[in-house]
Formats: C-alpha cells, structure tokens, sequence
C-alpha cells in the first residue's frame, strides 16, 4: 500500500510532463463527446418542447359536439368537476350568439356580425388576465380590434337586432374592451364574452326583455335553462380519447383531435428511433476512441512503467498509474466538452428565441445529465486503462525495459 | 567466507529466449556471490550477461531452478518460488535490497534528477538527504539535481542512474554495461567512480561489461560465460562455485 501512495503524484507528473500529448488526448475525448453532450441536449430540449406543447396546446385538449342538444347548466358544471377536464363552458345557439354590429362610438368605425364566445375563469385559450370579468365586457380578436381601430380599455357600442311580430327591432349595448387576442386565440370577427351577457342577447332575440339591459319583451318564463352546445377542454391530450368514450357512453358525442395526436405521438417515437440510433452509434464510437487513445497511451509508456517495476513498485502500482492518468483525463475531457457544450447550447437557444416560448429550450441538459456522462466516461475509462494496465503489469520488467 | 554471507546461491537455473535468428539458452550450473563482494561479468554482446543480469536483479522469470536463493541478510528468500506464488514480495525486495542501473535510460522523464534518485529510498522508507547529497558530490552531479533527464547528457543520466541505484543503500548493485554508451573517457570515469562508490560503501555490485579490459587487474571477481555454438542456436554456460 505504501508504494500506491507514490502514484498519484507520478501519473500527475507525467500527465503535465507531457502536457501537449495530454492536451491532445483531453482535446480528441471533448471533441467525441462534445458533439453527443449537444445531441442529447437537442433531444432533451426539443422533444421536451414538442411533448409539451403537444400536451400543453388547448387545441389538443378541445372536445367538439357533434350536433347540439340539450344541457342543464347544472349537467355542464358537473362535467367541470371531473378531475379530466380542465374547462367546460354552456354555449347558446350558434345564431343568437354574434352581434350585429360592433361600433367604434368615437369614430364611427364599424364591423358586422361579429361572433361571441362564452368565456370565463380557467379559459384555456388566453390568458386569465384577459378574460371579461363582467357582462359589461368583452374580448377582441386582433381584427376585430383593427377593424375597430380599439384597443384594451376603450368603449365599443354593439348594436343587436331580432324581428318581433313581423318588425325589426334593435337594441344597444355598451361595453369595455378587456384585452385583445391574437389569432391563435380567436380567429376572425369575434369576442369572448361571459355567458350571462350571451344568455342575455339569446333571450332577447328569442322575443323576451332583459331588465338588465333594459331591453324590451316578453318576460321570462321560469322554466329550467337548456343549452345546445357547451365548450369543453380536457386535462391533457392524453385525457382526451377517455373522456370522448367516457360521454359517449353518455349518448353525447364528440370530436376530437385525438388521431392527430396519435400521428404526431408515432412521429415522435420515429424520430426518438432514429435519434437512439445515432446516438448508440455515437457512443461506441466515443467509447471505442477513448478506449483507443488510453491503450495507446500505456503502450506508449511500457518502458517507463516497467522502469517502476524496476524500482520496487508493484504489480497493483503499474495498473494504478494508468487509471489515476484515466481519471484525469476523462475529468479534464468531461469538463472541456461540457464547456463546448454550453457553448452551442447557447447559441442554439438564443438562435432559435424567437419560437420558443418561455421556459422553452432548443438545446437543454440538467445537472444529472452532466453527471450520468461524466460517470460513464470514467467508467470507459477507468476500463480502458485497468485493461491497458493489467497487460502492461504483466510484462516482466527487464522485457519492458530492453524492448525499445 | 562462510555460509551466512552468500547473497545469491544458484544451483541449475535455465532461461531460454527463441529469436529470429535462433535459439539462445542460458545454463548456470552453480552460482554464488557472496555479500561485500564486487563481481565483474564479462562477455562479448549476445552472451547473455544481460539475461544473467535480469535474473539476479529478479526482472526476468528463470524458466527452471533447483535452487535460486537471495539472502540480503534477514535469511534466504527462494526467487524461484517467489516468481510462482509471490510476485509483489519479488517487488518488495527489489524496492528495498537491489539497486540496478541499465545500459541507457532508466531515468522517469517526468522527474527531476533529484526526484529520480530519490524515488527509490523514498519507496524503501530509507530516504536520507545527506546520502543523496554525498552521492550526488561523489558522482559530480551536486549541480544537476534540478534538472530533468532529458536536458543532462548521456554520461550525466548515467551518473544519475547510478545514485539512484545507491539511494536507498540497497543489498547489491547490479549494473549492465554501465558505461557502453559512453565516449570511452567518460566511460573510464563512470566506471571507475562506479566501483569507488561500491567498494567505499561496502556493497556488494554484479557489474557487466563487454570491455575485455574492463576489470583486468582490479582484483575483483571475474565470472566469463563458456558459449556453445550449435548452428543458429547458441548456449551460455555461467558458472562460479567453488566458495569455501
């Protein structure tokens, strides 16, 4: 034990001793691994993204009546509380549910037959932020909102007509702009607005007054209110299929994008394929070239290691030296390659910034990523040079010694 | 002389290497060399006083013994049955009794001159500083010891190799051809500061040369190989027996 106590410092000497050969070395082993730290990162990084926008994108999660029906509110509510649904809101009929016209009252700007869409607390599509908080409020698609020439917090006049016993009639409504959406969001002539106001203009056109408003008409009935039509959004997209059959089984029946998602879900184990078979493939090829250089290496040092043997050191102490040589090599070669690594994952992120969204990333590895390829790379190492050690410990010295 | 002062006692001890251009085989019917003593090697190249060398200084395996025995004082030690069962204790007793210095080199690249020469005392736990300082003044390298191997000239690693192998005041001093790559003045002095070095500190050293000159006349004892030629294949007979 006491002649393994001299090696460290012996490998270390000769490690900087031969510092260009040893910078080569940690140099060729960053260079192999450089480029598979990046290629995990890309996978982790990008699959990430994909899996969660897959997941994430409301989209996805949307379930589509087919026909309409017949729902109590209270039946919508009770789909709200299911633990596979993230939202589920009552709509009225398609053709209550639009304004007539949307004015722009201090420029007289106008758009016609714009859409509403009933929307409140945990709305999926946009932010909490922007959701209209009252039936005196309404959210504006951005062409909406350019057609009007309106932006958040400015008044808009809508105008909303029904025929009543042969004659037009007309009602107005004034309200504030919450937000405006982009696109994405809300396509088209359109508006989130809560469903109180929807139920409002709905009763309206179906001939009864709204005290609210002050809208004239027939009162109210006190009959339970049925919707036709409800918007609803699962947890996840893999909620999606379950909650589709489970309504079915309901008699109510839906449409989803699940085939879509399943297309996109094979793509992605394909692709996940192919990546595992480069990166296999890259990895025995690092492991083959790390093995490579360090046998090489103790080749190259039989004489002097069998000058140790020579001297008094041990069998145990020439397989030593290698492996403190492998340690350092591969911790100098791990740290280089995680420094490359950073380096273009950098770049790559800040390249790409503009399609990613927050918490996003291109390119991406966490700390135990690091770790698990700094552990493997000692452990190819430290197998590499134990073999390479193991043949050079069992040369007799005065072979080493007159082989040159 | 007496028993109790025999370092090496070789009885039929065999080493045969197969080369290109035939075979070679080395046969020591009986050897002996006793403590305190300075032994001179002699032969012509390719006689096998480096395998006899090799042997003694435990870095080659004999292919046969009836009785390989190394004695540096603490009772024998069988090298031939080391070889089977204890490599590490062979180790052990290179590291603390042999000191050998090789024809060229020898030397880590990676150490200082004085780091080399103290490598081994430190290993042996038997590192003293004024040894290695008296050594150092002895051979004339006192103004070296800084410098690496590879910046001192071929006489120079020589002289360091031969602190070296005295460092760590070892049993015996086993040389090959300590000077051969030497310009034959520097030869003549390394040699010579060799053998004061030894006999001054009472070591027993196996020294080889192939110099027919070398050790005439010096009183110390001569050991020359009978060799037997038989087509390509050639036999070394080594032998000295006949202490009492």
């Amino acid at each position: 034990m006491k002649a393994l106590r001299h090696i460290p410092r012996l490998a270390l000497r000769d490690f900087a001793h031969e510092a260009a050969i040893s910078a080569c070395i940690v140099g060729a082993l960053a260079a192999v691994l450089a480029p598979l730290l990046v290629l995990f990162g890309l996978k982790y990084g990008v699959i990430d993204t994909i899996a969660r926008r897959l997941v994430e994108d409301p989209h996805n999660r949307e379930l589509i009546l087919v026909g309409s029906g017949m729902f109590t509110a209270h039946w919508i509510e009770s789909l709200r509380d299911r633990p596979d649904v993230s939202f589920a809101m009552a709509e009225t009929r398609r053709l209550s549910a639009s304004f007539n016209r949307l004015e722009n009252p201090a420029t007289g700007a106008q758009a016609s037959a714009v859409g509403m869409v009933p929307s409140g607390p945990g709305e999926p599509l946009i932010p909490s932020g922007s959701v209209p908080a009252s039936d005196l409020e309404l959210t504006l698609s951005s062409r909406t909102a350019q057609r009007l020439g309106v932006g958040a917090g400015d008044m808009v006049r809508a105008v909303i007509e029904r025929l009543n016993n042969g004659g037009a009639e007309a009602v107005e409504w004034n309200g504030r702009v919450r937000a405006v959406v982009p696109e994405a969001a809300l396509g088209g002539d359109s508006a989130f607005v809560t469903l109180p106001l929807l139920v409002a203009i709905e009763d309206f056109r179906d001939g009864m007054a709204v005290e609210r408003f002050g809208w004239p008409g027939v009162p109210r009935g006190t009959g339970e209110r049925v919707f036709p039509r409800f918007r609803l959004y699962a947890r996840s997209i893999y909620d999606v299929a379950a909650l589709r059959d489970s309504l079915f089984s309901q008699e109510v029946e839906l449409r989803s994008r699940a085939e879509e998602v399943e297309v996109m879900q094979a793509l992605d184990a394909n692709l996940t394929r192919v990546f595992w078979t480069v990166a296999v493939l890259g990895s025995a090829g690092f492991a083959a070239a790390l093995a490579a250089s360090l046998v090489a290496g103790v080749e190259r040092k039989r004489r002097d290691l069998s000058v140790l043997r020579l001297i008094g050191f041990p069998g145990r102490a020439i397989v030593a030296f290698p492996l403190c040589q492998a340690l350092l090599i591969g911790m100098a070669g791990s740290l280089l390659a995680g420094v490359a690594y950073a380096g273009v994952a950098m770049g790559l992120n800040s390249y790409f910034a503009a399609s990613l969204q927050m918490g996003e990333f291109v390119c991406r590895l966490l700390p135990e990523h690091f770790v698990t390829a700094t552990a493997v790379t000692l452990a190819c190492a430290l197998a590499a040079a134990s073999w390479a050690g193991i043949r050079a410990a069992r040369i007799q010295p005065a072979e080493g010694l007159r082989d040159v | 002389m007496t028993a109790a002062g025999v370092l090496y006692d070789l009885r039929d001890v065999r080493k045969a290497r197969g080369g290109a251009r035939g075979r070679f085989r080395l046969d020591i019917p009986e050897l002996t060399v006793l403590r305190g003593e300075v032994v001179i090697v002699r032969g012509p190249s390719g006689c096998g006083k480096s395998t006899l060398l090799d042997l003694l200084a435990m870095t080659l395996r004999p292919d046969d013994a009836e009785r390989f025995t190394f004695d540096p004082g603490q009772g024998p030690v069988s090298i031939h049955a080391s070889w089977r069962h204890n490599q590490d204790g062979l180790s052990s007793l290179r590291g603390a009794f042999v000191g050998y210095i090789v024809q060229t080199g020898g030397l880590l690249p990676y150490l200082s001159a004085r780091e080399n020469i103290e490598l081994p005392a430190r290993l042996a736990g038997r590192y003293d500083p004024q040894r290695v300082r008296a050594l150092a003044e002895h051979l004339d390298i006192a103004h070296l010891l800084a410098r690496s191997p590879g910046s001192l000239s071929v006489g120079e690693r020589q002289r360091v190799a031969i602190a070296r192998a005295l460092a760590h005041d070892p049993g015996v001093v086993i040389a090959d051809e300590p000077t051969a790559a030497l310009d034959p003045v520097n030869a003549e002095v390394t040699f010579r500061l060799l053998l004061e070095l030894v006999t001054g500190i009472g070591t027993t050293a196996i020294v080889a040369t192939h110099d027919p000159n070398r050790g005439a006349g010096s009183g110390f004892a001569l050991i020359e190989p009978v060799l037997e030629r038989s087509g390509d294949d050639i036999r070394a007979v080594f032998s000295r027996g006949g202490l009492s």
